[in-house]
């Protein structure tokens, strides 16, 4: 019983999700969109850390519009990053690239995550059971000692 | 007699910081003073001397809202930040927007918290107390030691400035106004978690016996920290005009990294309240998360790393915390090596399978992130050591930081089905499986919907969608396990559940705005349209299923400014949007303010730009779904506050103390 | 063994400490160019009284390029050292300029005021130009030696060691 419910469920949900499949999608200036698709990669050399797409001083400006001309001259978006890149160097991109002094930056947070997992795997395994200690017997002295107080205790008369 | 008041208010003032100073100095010295001369009533009055301070630094602050409020130009600093014509909320706030009163109401919060921390520690754990007050008077020294040798709010500028230079526009503004505050409750909140563990080392305290004390610390720091990052995002969204929150700029990740370490220190304690597991671990944690918090102070302040948050800078100023810093750093760190084990006894992993070792997954991911965050955004200065100059920007802090975010969501939808010790992964399966499936629906549907979406859009879905589903059968079983055995109907049942078991509902809550969040970005971030555009009156532009109708532009004067409005209908609604340029003719800086109309559904946001060719440059777009950003923001800080609310049960807490339990505070 | 992996909190400790000193000391700000080395790129415009021009080579002569503009303050503090440059070094090597996202009329009222070092000055107002050279900001100079090759490129005003290290430079 309880299968046919959640069956019935699913099919119901997935009925409706499927719906969706019939809207209709977001259209938009397809040549503004990657204008500004490769400027969000490129860095505006002249703004404290802003991407080419969002600042609005005159060097970002002037390399959008650079970027337009070479879109429509045909020219791929390889192209036009790396002529960006022939001359301000690895600074305008704005995720370093994936050689040369950018690797180790993109290496390290997997490193970090295995390195971190491994630590964490390795450290919960080895806790130690929590030991229960055995009493040690009372050694020669200590017991000569009880039996000492005892006999002072006796003596005096005092209530225990 | 007004007018002597007015000039030697100020003064009064600073004389009160000086004296704070100097009586901090001897709460840091009073146990150290106490074993010396064999007086442990020395070691209490520590307690007595941060009462003093914070009444002493309520002196001072108070002198210079006052200073402010009635435009005391012969304060230097008053008069680098405020100007007559400034509204009074703004006057008050001017009080943090410089260097000068900001460190000062870091140091004043800093007091209050020490304070506030006395009369918990009197009751609960009076024989460390001085310890904790001595820690944390050391770090109040280096706050005020700053404040009052190098970056003195209470200078004076004689003869008096006649006309102030007016507080900086992008912070007239109440996003702005509260953002700092709010941030400072949150990196201070965790220097008590800090004070604890250095107590712990120094006192040889098995965390056992504090690590519930400092759970509320930890959270409401961690809410602070939410509330202040959310309201700078915010800020940001409407009011520096491109349309986004958050530019992984150093500034801001100045102030993450201590959010992301705090979220992994709130789930490490849960686990060391259940299992005698990760004491070492947490102390690690409290020492870290603080030590962000002032690593992020000297980020922001030295102008090590450049940023859009341009901060003024004083290299005098860098140097010194930077000294500061290493100080404390090497004295916790170093007393961590050396002392770190204050425990005696660990637990094993019963298994693999378990909540707590969810919650250690959790714990690997968030101090993977922090650490992933902290390296990027160093590593273009260490390069720059060598010679070469990268930019380390928000494509490759997408690519890293997402699929760890992606990853912490699905634990979040896991570990509630997750008991603790050991799960039956056929129980676990038959949880899960229901949410699983409708996951990878929602997620071909938006495929399917949009071919074009980048990959972390229809995982992400997917991702949310379960833990949703996850989260929304956690309820009803609990629920109809209560019903049944407290014999109630469903809709009492979860009620009760939630009113009465506050701790893990509030969490509940948090967790479903972070998703709420999560929803908001996927929207905004990835289904975002814009295009920038040259307008003429009566221009149409068509964006992400919105049309804009350019209607010219209204010039006028407010307040301490001059506006340039543009008129922006949306056509098919009454709605006209209203971009500005605004120029504030004391400190000469234009500022624009986004004209935005929002729906829960979209956000269309508009910024005017110059006039070229008689046409006006226009920057729009449409944010889909980006107020359920903020709205995320209002139901994390809810589910805190309900969290908060536990009652605490006193004589459980002195038990804690005696070491009779663990600790359920 | 797991013990002792905490020890790594020193030496991050240490390079996380240095790393931030050094970066108190260190400028943010300048780049180094990708330029240097390579070929000084060939462009054709025109100087600010409408004369076709070339950058690149001027008269088979080392040539300087310098990057200025009638807005820029820095560009003021540079150009005695220029006329003083063009004076000194005059027969040996050219001396041109690129005017940068300038109006004409503001451009030759700021040379008519103040000296004109330059043999013409390319008029580049839409900063196209510049834009081939990786220019970032204003002032900026390039020296170019007898091959055409790129050898310096300083980006900040001009001091007299300057110019004569980048003369040394392209004579090299």
């Amino acid at each position: 019983m309880k299968r046919s419910i959640k069956t019935i469920l699913t099919s119901v949900l997935l009925l409706s999700i499927s719906s969706l499949v019939f809207s209709d999608a977001v259209i938009e200036d397809p040549l503004e969109r990657k204008v500004l698709d490769i400027a969000s990669k490129l860095r505006c050399t002249v703004c404290q850390n802003q991407p080419v797409a969002e600042s609005n001083s005159g060097l970002a400006k002037d390399m959008r519009a650079v970027i337009k001309e070479k879109l429509q001259q045909g020219k791929k978006e390889k192209e036009i990053i790396q002529f960006f890149v022939d001359r301000y160097g690895d600074y305008v991109l704005l995720a370093p690239p994936k050689k040369g002094s950018g690797l180790p930056i993109w290496l390290l947070p997997p490193i970090f995550l295995l390195g971190a997992l491994l630590f964490a795997i390795v450290v919960m395994k080895s806790g130690r059971e929590k030991k229960i200690t055995t009493l040690e017997p009372l050694s020669e002295k200590d017991q000569e000692r009880i039996r000492y107080a005892r006999k002072a205790m006796d003596e005096s008369g005092e209530d225990k | 007699m007004q007018g002597f008041w007015d000039n030697y208010l100020i003064e009064l003032g600073h004389l009160a910081t000086f004296m704070a100073f100097v009586v901090t100095v001897f709460q840091a010295a009073a146990p150290w003073l106490a074993t010396r001369l064999q007086a442990p009533a020395v070691a209490r009055s520590g307690v007595m001397a941060s009462y003093i301070v914070l009444i002493l630094m309520t002196i001072g602050g108070a002198t210079l809202i006052h200073a402010f409020v009635i435009s005391d130009f012969s304060v230097k600093y008053v008069a680098s930040h405020s100007n007559i014509d400034l509204p009074l909320l703004y006057k008050v706030t001017a009080l943090w927007g410089g260097h000068e009163g900001s460190l000062f109401l870091w140091a004043w919060i800093l007091a209050a918290f020490t304070t506030l921390l006395a009369v918990q520690g009197k009751r609960l754990f009076p024989l460390r107390l001085s310890v904790m007050m001595s820690v944390q008077a050391c770090l109040l020294l280096g706050f005020l030691g700053l404040i009052l040798f190098l970056s003195n709010p209470f200078e004076r500028l004689l003869p008096a400035a006649i006309a102030g230079q007016d507080l900086n526009p992008l912070l007239q503004d109440p996003g702005m106004a509260f953002h700092p505050p709010m941030l400072y409750f949150g990196y201070v909140g965790f220097s008590i978690p800090f004070a604890f563990a250095m107590t712990a080392m120094l006192t040889r305290w098995e965390t056992t016996l504090w690590i519930g004390l400092i759970r509320r610390w930890t959270l409401f720091a961690w809410a602070m920290l939410t509330i202040g990052i959310m309201l700078g995002g915010w800020w940001a969204y409407y009011e520096l005009g491109w349309g986004g929150y958050w530019a992984w700029d150093p500034v801001e990740n100045a102030s993450f990294m201590p959010w992301l370490l705090g979220t992994a220190l709130v789930h490490s304690i849960t686990v060391q309240e259940n299992r005698r597991m990760l004491q070492t671990w947490n102390l690690f944690l409290a020492i870290s998360t603080f030590s962000l918090s002032l690593l992020g102070t000297f980020l922001v302040r030295s102008g090590v790393l450049s940023s859009v948050h341009a901060f003024a800078v004083d290299p005098g100023r860098g140097v010194y915390i930077l000294l500061f810093m290493v100080t404390v750093l090497v004295i916790a760190f170093g007393l961590f090596l050396a002392k770190g084990r204050v425990d005696s006894e660990r637990e094993a992993i019963t298994s693999f399978a378990s909540r707590e070792m969810l919650f250690v997954f959790n714990n690997v991911l968030f101090s993977v992130l922090c650490l992933s965050v902290l390296v990027a955004t160093l590593y273009p200065l260490a390069l720059d050591a060598v010679g070469e100059k990268i930019t380390i920007g928000v494509p490759y802090f997408n690519s890293v930081m997402i699929p760890l975010f992606f990853l912490v969501i699905l634990l979040m939808g896991i570990a509630p089905a997750t008991p603790w010790r050991k799960v039956n992964l056929e129980r676990l399966w038959a949880r899960l499986w229901l949410p699983t499936v409708l996951a990878v629906v929602a997620a071909i549907a938006i495929f399917s919907w949009d071919s074009q979406a980048h990959w972390f859009a229809v995982v992400g879905t997917g991702l949310v969608t379960f833990v949703l589903l996850a989260m929304l059968i956690d309820f009803v079983r609990n629920a109809r396990r209560r019903a049944k055995q407290q014999n109630e109907n469903m809709m009492t049942a979860w009620l009760q559940l939630v009113r009465r078991n506050r701790r893990y509902y509030g969490g509940m809550f948090v967790h479903f705005g972070i998703l709420i969040i999560a929803i908001g970005m996927i929207g905004s971030g990835l289904f975002r349209s814009e295009q920038v555009v040259l307008m003429a009156k009566g221009d149409v532009i068509e964006l992400g299923g919105e049309k804009l109708r350019f209607d010219g532009v209204k010039q006028f004067k407010k307040d301490n400014y001059f506006s340039l409005q543009g008129q922006f209908a949306l056509l098919g609604t009454d709605i006209v949007i209203q971009p500005e340029r605004r120029k504030y003719p004391v400190q000469e800086a234009p500022t624009t303010e986004s004209g935005i109309d929002s729906t829960w559904a979209r956000d269309v946001y508009v910024v005017i730009g110059e006039v070229v060719n008689g046409r006006y440059s226009v920057h729009a777009y449409v944010n889909p779904l980006v107020q359920w950003i903020w709205a995320g923001g209002f139901i994390i800080t809810f589910g805190i506050g309900w969290s908060l609310s536990q009652r605490l049960r006193n004589k459980r807490a002195s038990a804690v103390v005696a070491g009779k339990q663990g600790s359920v505070a | 063994m797991t013990r002792h992996i905490w020890w790594i909190i020193l030496p991050a400790l240490v390079l996380l400490v240095g790393l931030l000193a050094y970066g108190l000391t260190s400028n943010p700000k300048h780049i180094p160019s990708p330029l240097i080395g390579k070929a000084f790129p060939t462009l054709h415009g025109k100087d600010l009284n409408g004369n076709p021009v070339t950058l690149g080579l001027v008269d088979n002569k080392p040539t300087i390029v310098n990057v200025w503009a009638s807005w820029c303050a820095a560009c003021r503090s540079e150009h005695n050292v220029l006329l003083r440059g063009a004076r000194r070094y005059g027969d040996s090597i050219s001396l041109v300029a690129i005017n940068y996202k300038d109006e004409l009329p503001n451009a030759r009222r700021w040379l008519s005021r103040l000296g004109d070092p330059y043999q013409w000055s390319f008029h580049d107002l839409s900063g196209r130009a510049g834009l081939e050279l990786g220019v970032y900001g204003v002032p900026e100079t390039f020296f170019i030696n007898k091959q055409g090759i790129i050898v310096e490129k300083i980006s900040a005003p001009l001091t007299d060691k300057m110019f004569a290290d980048g003369v040394a430079l392209m004579y090299k």
